[in-house]
This record gives C-alpha cells, sequence and structure tokens, in this order.
C-alpha cells in the first residue's frame, strides 16, 4: 500500500519512506511479572503498547483503590510513570498491589487494570537457618512436624522449614499472633533443593488454629514457578481437611478469632478419601454466632487471603470458607456463623476434586474471588455436591460478595447459590463460565434458590450476573426456585445484562414455585446455540474474545450502577471501550484500528 | 403451571463411627430419614438432578409424582 503523503514525495523526487514497522504487540502486554514480590527486594516487570501508542502506568496498593471507590479516602500509588519497557520498584509495605496501564494515541485512551494473581502480592523478604531470630523447623527430625501452640505477642517471628516429611499428626499452630501487620509472623520453606513436601497419613497436614493473628505462610516459588512447598496426604485412612483453619474453635471469645491470615504458594495434593483441602470455619455457638456478631459487631475473621495456590485431587472441595451446618439454608434450627470479612481469594487453580470446586460458605462478605479456575470438578458424581463455584446462604454483607475475572473449565454444575440468612449482594462480573459435561442427568447450570431471609430483614437481594461468558453444553443455563410453593417473601433483585449466553436454547430463565420477577433486568445479552457463528476470535479452542469489529458480541449495552470500581472492566483487564456483550471486550481488536 | 409431589429420603450420617448391628461393621451412615413431602408447582416435571440442586442436604430415593387436582 502506498499512502498518499508518499505519493507526494515519490513526485518530488524524496526517498520512499515506509510506514512505521509494527513492533508485533497486540493490546497492552505485561511480560516477566512475578506474582509474588518481596518487601525491601527490588523487581521489575515489562509493558509494551503497540507502535505509536504512548503508556503511563500506575501500581496502585489494591485496598486503598477500594476504599477510595467506597468513599474512604485515596488510592496509595506507590509508583508511577510514562513509559513502556522495564519498570522496577522496591516495595516497602506488604500488600496486594494493583497495576493500571494507559496507552494513548491522539485522542483515543485504552487502560488495562490488572489485581490479585495477574498483579503482585508483596509478601515478605524470605530468609534461611541460622538466621539470627529465625526458629528452624527441620522436618527430618522428630517433633518439628507436629502441633505448637504459642503465647503472648510474637511480633516479627520468623519460621523456617526444611527437608521434606511425614507425619500421623499434623503441623499445628495455635494463638500465634503479630500485633503489628508489617512486621508479622512468618512461615518460609527452604527454597534450595526444590519444593518441601509435608506429608500426612491420617487426618490433616496443616492445621491454623485459634488465635492466629498477622500470620504469613508462604511456600514460595521455584524458578520453574512451582509452588514451593507441597501439602500432600498419604495412606489408606480416611482423612480430614488438607488444611484447617478454624479461626474461632469452639471457643466463644471475640478477642481469640484469628485475624490477618496469609496463605501463599503452595500446592496441595489429595487422595480420594480426602476431604476439602482448605476448610475455613469461625465460631458458630451460643455465644458467638452472626446474631451476637450484629449486635455487638464483635467476632468476625477479617483479613482472610488464600493466594496463587494449586489443588490436586481430593474426594470434596477444594476449599469450603465459611461455616455451613445442616439446617444453615433457609430457616436454621442452629447458629450461623460468625462472619468472614474482607476475604481475598484469588489465583487458585484447581484439578480434579470429588465435591464442589470454590465452596463460598456461609457468611462471606465483603469479599473479592478473583482469577481462580476450577478444572474437572465433582468426579465422585455426588449429585449435590458437583458445582464449579457455590455460594452459601449468609454471603454478601453490606457492601457485597464480588466474584469477578474466574473461569470454570469444567465440572458437571457450573453455579449454584443459596439466599437466606441475610445473603445478599452477589455481583457476578467478567467471568468465563463453560460447563462441557454432558450425561443424561440434565444438569443445571446456573442455580439459584431462593429461601427467605432469617437473619437482618433483607428482603431485596442485589443478585447480578453481567458481562460474562456462559457456555452451557445443555439444559437450562439459569434456574431460579423459589424455596417454597408460598410464603416466600424475600425477591431477589436479578440483573442479568451485557452477558454473552451459548445454551441449547431452552426457557431463560426457567423459574420454578412462583418466583417473583417484578424487579427483574435482563437484557442486551448475546445468546445463540452456535458458538461457531457468534464471532469468537476461535469458539473451537475456546478464545471467546470478539473476531474483530464485525463481531456478533458487539451491540447495545444495558447500564448498571458500579457496585465494584472493576465492573466495567474485562476478564483481561481492559476498560471497556465500546459496548459489547460477553467477558471480553475486545480492546486489542479496537486499539488496532485506532 | 403444574404441580409436583416429591418424596425422599435424607441421608444421615454420625459424628462418631458406630458399630452396624446387622453387619457388625464400623460404619458412619446412619439410617435414612424419610423427610416430608415437598411440592414443587413448575411447567416441566423436575429430574432427579434438579431436587438435588434444591435440597442442599444428601438426600436419595427420589419420588416425583405430578398432582393431578
Amino acid at each position: 500500500m502506498i499512502y498518499a503523503n508518499q505519493h507526494r514525495r515519490i513526485k518530488k523526487g524524496v526517498l520512499f519512506q515506509p510506514p512505521p514497522t509494527s513492533n508485533g504487540v497486540e493490546g497492552i502486554q505485561v511480560t516477566g511479572l512475578d506474582a509474588t514480590w518481596r518487601k525491601g527486594v527490588a523487581n521489575n516487570f515489562i509493558i509494551a503498547v503497540p507502535t505509536g501508542f504512548s503508556c503511563a502506568y500506575e501500581i496502585i496498593e489494591h485496598e486503598s483503590y477500594i476504599q477510595e471507590f467506597l468513599g474512604n479516602g485515596s488510592r496509595n500509588v506507590v509508583k508511577s510513570g510514562s513509559s513502556s519497557g522495564s519498570i522496577s520498584h522496591t516495595f516497602t509495605a506488604l500488600g496486594l498491589y494493583d497495576i493500571k496501564i494507559t496507552a494513548t494515541k491522539g485522542a483515543q485512551t485504552f487502560e488495562r487494570y490488572l489485581v490479585m494473581d495477574e498483579a503482585i502480592t508483596c509478601s515478605f523478604a524470605p530468609y534461611t537457618s541460622g538466621t539470627a531470630g529465625v526458629t528452624t523447623y527441620d522436618l527430618a527430625v522428630a517433633g518439628s512436624f507436629s502441633y505448637h501452640s504459642f503465647s503472648g505477642d510474637n511480633t516479627g517471628k520468623k519460621f523456617f522449614i526444611t527437608n521434606s516429611g511425614s507425619t500421623a499428626g499434623y503441623f499445628g499452630v495455635e494463638g500465634l499472633y503479630s500485633t503489628d501487620p508489617e512486621n508479622p509472623c512468618t512461615f518460609w520453606v527452604d527454597q534450595s533443593a526444590g519444593p518441601i513436601t509435608m506429608t500426612g497419613t491420617v487426618s490433616y497436614v496443616w492445621r491454623f488454629n485459634r488465635g492466629c493473628r498477622n500470620v504469613w505462610l508462604d511456600g514460595g516459588r521455584s524458578t520453574s514457578g512451582d509452588p514451593g512447598l507441597n501439602l500432600v496426604f498419604s495412606g489408606a485412612t480416611n482423612h480430614a481437611q488438607t488444611m484447617y483453619v478454624e479461626a474461632g474453635d469452639s471457643g466463644t471469645v471475640a478477642s481469640t478469632i484469628s485475624q490477618n491470615l496469609w496463605i501463599l504458594n503452595i500446592k496441595f495434593v489429595g487422595l480420594s478419601n480426602s476431604s476439602v483441602h482448605i476448610k475455613v470455619d469461625t465460631p458458630a455457638n451460643a455465644s458467638l454466632n452472626y446474631n451476637t456478631w450484629q449486635s455487638d459487631g464483635l467476632g468476625a475473621f477479617t483479613g482472610l487471603h488464600i493466594g496463587n495456590c494449586e489443588f490436586h485431587n481430593g474426594a470434596d472441595e477444594i476449599i469450603y470458607v465459611g461455616y455451613v451446618g445442616d439446617f444453615a439454608h433457609g430457616t436454621p434450627t442452629a447458629y450461623i456463623s460468625v462472619p468472614i470479612i474482607g476475604a481475598r481469594i484469588y489465583g487458585l487453580k484447581t484439578f480434579d476434586n470429588g465435591g464442589d470446586g470454590l465452596q463460598m460458605g456461609a457468611a462471606l462478605m465483603n469479599t473479592e474471588i478473583c482469577g481462580c479456575e476450577v478444572t474437572n470438578c465433582g468426579t465422585r458424581n455426588d449429585p449435590s455436591h458437583k458445582n464449579q463455584f457455590q455460594f452459601s446462604s449468609g454471603d454478601g454483607g453490606d457492601w457485597g460478595i464480588f466474584f469477578y475475572r474466574n473461569k470454570g473449565i469444567s465440572g458437571p454444575n457450573m453455579m449454584s447459590g443459596f439466599t437466606g440468612a441475610a445473603g445478599r449482594n452477589w455481583y457476578i462480573f467478567a467471568n468465563e463460565l463453560n460447563n462441557p459435561t454432558q450425561d443424561s442427568n440434565g444438569h443445571t447450570n446456573i442455580f439459584w434458590r431462593i429461601d427467605n431471609n432469617t437473619l437482618g430483614g433483607f428482603n431485596n437481594l442485589k443478585t447480578q450476573f453481567v458481562h460474562n461468558t456462559i457456555v452451557p453444553i445443555e439444559n437450562k443455563p439459569l434456574e431460579v426456585w423459589n424455596a417454597a410453593t408460598s410464603g416466600i417473601t424475600t425477591v431477589i433483585d436479578l440483573t442479568f445484562i451485557n452477558n454473552a449466553m451459548i445454551d441449547d436454547g431452552g426457557t431463560f430463565p426457567y423459574t420454578v414455585n412462583s418466583v417473583n420477577t417484578s424487579t427483574w433486568t435482563i437484557s442486551n445479552n448475546h445468546r445463540s446455540t452456535n458458538g461457531a457463528t457468534s464471532g469468537f476470535k476461535d469458539w473451537t479452542n475456546k478464545d471467546y474474545r470478539p473476531a474483530d469489529l464485525s463481531s456478533a458480541l458487539f451491540g447495545a449495552n444495558t447500564s448498571f450502577t458500579m457496585a465494584h470500581p472493576l465492573m466495567g472492566h474485562d476478564r483481561n483487564g481492559y476498560k471497556k471501550v465500546n459496548n459489547v456483550r460477553g467477558c471480553y471486550f475486545g480492546v486489542e481488536e479496537i486499539m488496532k484500528a485506532a | 403451571m403444574k404441580k409436583w409431589k416429591v418424596t425422599f429420603e435424607v441421608i444421615h450420617m454420625a459424628t462418631e463411627p458406630w458399630i452396624d448391628e446387622a453387619t457388625g461393621k464400623i460404619t458412619w451412615r446412619l439410617p435414612n430419614i424419610p423427610a416430608d413431602p415437598i411440592e414443587i408447582h413448575a411447567d416441566e416435571k423436575p429430574t432427579e438432578q434438579q431436587i438435588h440442586n434444591f435440597i442442599s442436604q444428601k438426600i436419595e430415593n427420589i419420588q416425583i409424582e405430578e398432582i393431578i387436582e
């Protein structure tokens, strides 16, 4: 192709000037980024944008970004600049950090916002055995791989785990606390000779009992990228949980509840007779329960972080965060647990487990679940425990539960949720949900059951599905059932907008027991029975990004109120530019045309 | 909208292992508890899988009959 100005130059006898050579970059790219950085240790990553774009970036402390959105202050930008290429930084504080990048060409600016597993966790600086103040647990030495009870203030206490080991007991931690979140109690593992493997043969592999506050367990990463700590079950005995976080025990003292617990970079491996990989319970007794928390605000478990872990096999769920009693849904006859508030669950990759994938158990509030992937859950084929993702009664809280940028790859049921027990404010956005499993059981793909709220008097429950790509291979993409044929006064205010769905074309949504739909908004979803003609980049290989600017995915959107600052970004972090349905916004294609 | 009567039993697990007198084996599973039938109003006959999704407890021996009025 010869451009007009080049013609003019040719006529004047000036040397032919080819157009700028493309650097081959599509969209806004980040490479060389470690998911875990170390406080006080310099690290770097690389930003690349297409030829002709200028670039600016900010590294933002995540919790400040949330608080700014909620009107509680301004964001803490720890580094900013206006260049691409290598960006280096040294963090001076622990926590989660986001990366915001803008690329500008002329009057057009595009934004990519990376968060959680796509961005940076700043963990503690590594240390070695023999360093002053470090307690070493050599698992080859009898007595190390066992229960450890602590008392008093252990601010800044460091533990180092070396050599793999096996036990018929478990590694237990109880009553370990720091009073300074920036100087926590830390568990670090020997990185010198490959992953450390802790094998349990009976009940648990690791337990955090009550009273663990400002505690970090970080397995680190090998140079190949694998987690540096394996927690493994072996043996024929029926096992309990690989890791059990009994945040409050059966105790009744609010001040003993665990707080600010970080679990990072661990590979969990179970057997067919092992239970949940990570179970987190809070008290549910006469002295400490949801009702007592409502009345006095005491006893909630705040600051739970589970990030960048792998899970393989096991007979039950991968994670089960929040206690669910036998009668927690609907009309509880037992106590509802003290809530877990402000949890951050991110970057979990799960494979081949028997029960549900990720179970967001009862009373999980003001929580973000981001960047998790579930592959082949429900292998036990238990008819009631085979959801890729499961929400229980009591989830949500005043702000909500935010499920975004996750990916369901395979499993018999896609997702289920239960109201009741004051559960409310579910926001499910920018997720890719697949369900290729097909058999004669007629699996439901998203199933919501409405129970009357028994606590708190919340009767209009926000339940929003916005900008997801939902690909169920069979049966109904969404079912909503009232818990009974009469007497249900609770209504879910369902918003189901701007999604892309490839399904069987049946009744949508399918309602049972006279569900009240008067407050529902269902609009501007792309729906088809044929993914091959829906304008995806590669339907066969499940690349659900818009193929080009003429994709059928571009179309009118329904506006919505942002309950989370990233509801307007897609699963890859791009901020919406044009109206599009589904979890990918096609920004790379729009940038090509800029 | 059609009406359906659903009967089922709840699987009952013990909190401690116990000896099954009939077999002499140690087991965690107690005899099932018959549940009160539930009524469901739906256009289509519910599948067993849908009933499993609807009842959060572990259940089995599900029977589904249309209620003819």
